[in-house]
This record gives C-alpha cells, sequence and structure tokens, in this order.
C-alpha cells in the first residue's frame, strides 16, 4: 500500500517557507524538464490555457516524479469544476475571481471532503493504492483563490475570514482592469491596491501570494509574501534576450 | 542533483529474484493504476500494438512513479528505434526475431553507450538533473531479446554468448508458427523445444523469460525462468470469470 502522497508546496507553506510557482509549463514534457529546477510546484492553466481534464493526469504524473506540486487554475467558481480537477490528480487548485466570503466557501466546500466540504466521492487518481483516503485528502489539497477585483479587494477582511484557504493570491492585471488602468499594472492607485491587501493578508495570519517577475521578486519577499507565481516565458524570454545579446557583443 | 533512476527488473534480477513485465497496458492511466498491483514491469507494446513514440514518455513516466520497469517492446532489431526508445523514457527494451548473434549483438551496440556501443546521443528523459548520467545509464537499460523462430534455436549457443543482455525470452507463438505449428503451441515438439531453450539458457549462465501464464507460471520459475511477460486480459477475463460465477452463485441461491 503507498502513502498519500506529500504537498510539497502545502508542507512548505505550514512551515512558514516560500513556495515558487511555475506557469507556462502546459505539456508533460516540459513540466518533467523543469522538474530538475527546484520549483515547488506548478500552475497549469484552464482558466485561459490548454489544460482540458484528460490532459491533467499525464501532467501532474509529471510533477509528481519530481515531487513539485501540481496546482491547476480552473476556470470558475464551479462544484463539479472543482473536484474534477481534483480527481484526475491535482493536489490543489487555483480559483480566479473570488469576490465574496461566499465564493470562498464554496471553493472550499468543492475541494474538500467532509467534515470540511462535500466534495463528490470517486476513486482519484491520487488515491491509487491509498487506503483511508478519503480520510487524509484534506490535508494535502492546497486551495488557492484569487483577489483580483477592486470587489475582492474591499471584501478582503471577510474573504480572509474563510478557513481551509491555503494562499490569498493577488493578481495584478485584471486588478488593474477593474480599477479602470487595463494594461497598466504599475499605476500607483494598482500598486497601493497591491501593497495594502498583502499587508491585510499578513495581518490577518494568513499566507499572500503574488504574481512576480525576477524584476520585482525580491521586494515582495520582502513584504512577506510566501507564495510566488511566475511564468516560463519570462524565463524564455530573459535567456533568448541574453543569447542574441552575446551574438552581438 | 536527483540521482539516476534505478531499474527495479535489473536490481530484482542481480539479486536473483522473478520479475513479471505484465502487458496489455495502453494508457498512462491504465499503468498508474496498474502499479497499485505490485509488478515489477509493464510490457509496452511497439511490435504488434498502439504504443506510438509520443505515447512513451507519458506511459513510462506512469511506471516511474511506482517504480515499475517500463520496458517496450520494439518493432524490430533497428537502432535508431531502440535508442529513441529509450530516449523517450523507456527502462528497457524487448527486440523480437533475434535469430543470429550479430542481431544480438546490434540489439546492444544500440541500447548502450560506449564503451559497450554506441547509443546515440542526447539529453534523454531518464537524464534530467543527473549530472553523470551517462555513466550510469547502461547500468540501467533493461534488454531482453526474444528467442521465437526455429532458427534462433539452432543458433542459440551463439546468442546467449553475447554481454550485456539481460534475458533471453522464448516466446511461444512464433516459435510454433517457424516450427510449422501455427496456432498450436501445446505441441509436444513446440513444448519440448521450449523446455529445451530455456535449459540451455540456465545452462549457459544466463536468464531465460517466458510468457507468465496464471496456470502455469510456477511450473516455469521451477525450470528456471525468471521473467516473464504476464498479460493483463487474462487477469481480467479470470477476474471477470471470478464475478460472474458468484453472480450466478447468488441467483440460484447456492
Amino acid at each position: 500500500m503507498a502513502e498519500l502522497r506529500p504537498n510539497r508546496a502545502k508542507e512548505k507553506l505550514a512551515k512558514g517557507e516560500i513556495v515558487t510557482c511555475l506557469a507556462g509549463v502546459d505539456t508533460p514534457h516540459l513540466v518533467d524538464f523543469v522538474g530538475q529546477i527546484g520549483v515547488d510546484s506548478v500552475w497549469l492553466e484552464a482558466e485561459h490555457g490548454p489544460v482540458d481534464f484528460e490532459a491533467i493526469g499525464d501532467l501532474s504524473r509529471a510533477a509528481d516524479l519530481w515531487g513539485m506540486t501540481p496546482l491547476v487554475r480552473v476556470g470558475s467558481i464551479d462544484y463539479n469544476t472543482i473536484y474534477r480537477t481534483l480527481d484526475m490528480g491535482a493536489m490543489g487548485i487555483t480559483v480566479p475571481h473570488v469576490d465574496t466570503a461566499q465564493d470562498a466557501r464554496d471553493i472550499v466546500n468543492a475541494a474538500k471532503y467532509a467534515p470540511i466540504g462535500t466534495r463528490g466521492m470517486y476513486g482519484p487518481r491520487q488515491s491509487f493504492g491509498v487506503t483511508d483516503y478519503v480520510k487524509k485528502a484534506n490535508d494535502q489539497t492546497m486551495v488557492v483563490v484569487l483577489v483580483e477585483d477592486i470587489k475582492s479587494v474591499n471584501n478582503l477582511d471577510e474573504i480572509l475570514d474563510v478557513e481551509h484557504v491555503d494562499v490569498f493570491h493577488v493578481a495584478p492585471s485584471d486588478l488593474a482592469q477593474s480599477m479602470g488602468h487595463i494594461g497598466n499594472d504599475e499605476h500607483p492607485d494598482v500598486q497601493r491596491a497591491i501593497d495594502e491587501s498583502i499587508a491585510k493578508i499578513i495581518a490577518a495570519g494568513k499566507t499572500a501570494g503574488t504574481t512576480v517577475g525576477a524584476h520585482n521578486v525580491a521586494k515582495f519577499r520582502d513584504q512577506g509574501v510566501k507564495f510566488f507565481y511566475t511564468s516560463l516565458n519570462g524565463w524564455i524570454m530573459s535567456g533568448g534576450y541574453e543569447f542574441l545579446g552575446a551574438l552581438d557583443g | 542533483m536527483p540521482e539516476m533512476r534505478k531499474n527495479p527488473a535489473k536490481a530484482i534480477l542481480a539479486a536473483g529474484g522473478v520479475v513479471t513485465a505484465v502487458g496489455g497496458v495502453y494508457t498512462p492511466q491504465m499503468a498508474d493504476f496498474v502499479g497499485t498491483l505490485g509488478v515489477e514491469g509493464v510490457w509496452l507494446e511497439a511490435e504488434h500494438g498502439p504504443l506510438d513514440f509520443a505515447d512513451i514518455e507519458d506511459i513510462t513516466r506512469a511506471c516511474d512513479l511506482w517504480g515499475m520497469a517500463s520496458i517496450v517492446r520494439v518493432g524490430r532489431a533497428e537502432a535508431n528505434t531502440i535508442y529513441r526508445t529509450l530516449d523517450c523514457g523507456a527502462q528497457g527494451i524487448v527486440v523480437p526475431h533475434i535469430n543470429t548473434r550479430e542481431e544480438a549483438e546490434l540489439v546492444i551496440d544500440s541500447a548502450k553507450y560506449a564503451p559497450i556501443g554506441s547509443r546515440g546521443m542526447f539529453s534523454t528523459r531518464q537524464g534530467y538533473g543527473v549530472g553523470d548520467y551517462l555513466k550510469h545509464a547502461n547500468n540501467e537499460t533493461f534488454v531482453c531479446v526474444l528467442i521465437e523462430d526455429i532458427v534462433a534455436v539452432e543458433n542459440l549457443d551463439d546468442i546467449v554468448s553475447v554481454d550485456n543482455i539481460d534475458v533471453f525470452l522464448v516466446a511461444p507463438s512464433d516459435l510454433a508458427q517457424s516450427m510449422g505449428h501455427l496456432g498450436d503451441v501445446e505441441h509436444p515438439e513446440v513444448q519440448a523445444v521450449i523446455d529445451r531453450s530455456i535449459q540451455r539458457i540456465v545452462d549457459a549462465g544466463r536468464i531465460p523469460g517466458h510468457v507468465g501464464r496464471t496456470a502455469s507460471i510456477a511450473s516455469y520459475i521451477q525450470k528456471g525462468v525468471r521473467f516473464f511477460n504476464a498479460n493483463l486480459n487474462e487477469w481480467v477475463t479470470n477476474g471477470a470469470a471470478m464475478y460472474t460465477d458468484e453472480v450466478k452463485k447468488g441467483v440460484s441461491g447456492t
């Protein structure tokens, strides 16, 4: 009999450690390759990207091989979507546009078995060979909610009261759009809303996440952010520019 | 830096144990589930079955997760086919219709890096993050050749003298066909050749393989066979028969 696979990201956060999460790796081959780099988790994209339910098995197996936590961003706060994503092998979900405490409670309800929630019963991939899976699964299932609308920022106190959310992730692009500053994440009003939200999350004793690149990760680390989303595309562009620059130099 | 992933089939054979590689596993989801059963390996079918190169990564990752050896039967003794199969993530290959020493040597040359062979150089999936992959890869690459033509039986002394082959698997169906007994693997002449071939492989100090069927596997272990190609379809059929019998009992009230 196998043990339930541990969730590296969730365990590190529980110890107060920083967790890196790499997006833009939506094929199993890429997930397997980036395993050697040492990131803690991968962000598989089903809100905007190509990750269908059928793809989750292969993608999450590649992540499991390296002990990276496979997280899937689902498209909506939908009961079946959330637990089907977990049933296919994701060890956590990230959920966009969580604007109210009720939104957050609906997510936890879908992602967790009783007594916390009412996740639908099935034999999920992560349960293969694990006895008492349904009694252990909640402890290894990670929930990330995205704070990315001004409405969410305004409701943050009540959202933060919801238990069993691992990360409150402040995402800049949609937030900027919702504040009338589409495409201008750097606008002072947007940046202030981000900083204040992060401070509020940490003050509530919760874990803050945000979306970063190499240029600003240190700043947010110093603010106390523990969960960092970054994109492989940024790394490819850096490496590509470096290569072409070396050619020119 | 991670260590090179161990090949459980090679480790168990080296320790004197018995390895079963179960065939009839065609999807990563199935391989993942079969991992719960405790078999040592999965036999993936690219001589007769649907396994393409593009399928190998996902299905071998599922095997790796459970510590099952992923063994692909390739279509023929051809260098690129053999090392591409390994490059995509297989931990071993099975090569059909090996009838001469030269064919067996070609298999080894294709599957092993220098100094043993000349396997093509590439950054393989099993090498990700492994610092000294090229020094360990040969040790973890399983090679099985199929003795399945009467000409192979005639050349068996030559073939079993080739080094770095883990298993010489005596396969009955093609052997029977090559002996003029198509579809009749139980023919006494075929059975006699199988038993004699297994004994010759054992006598040469090498490891014989055979098909693993529930009804006969214990007797073949007694004959010295230590590698078996089992068949998931047989297991499903047996399980279904047990189930159906219970239904009949329930209906008849016995």
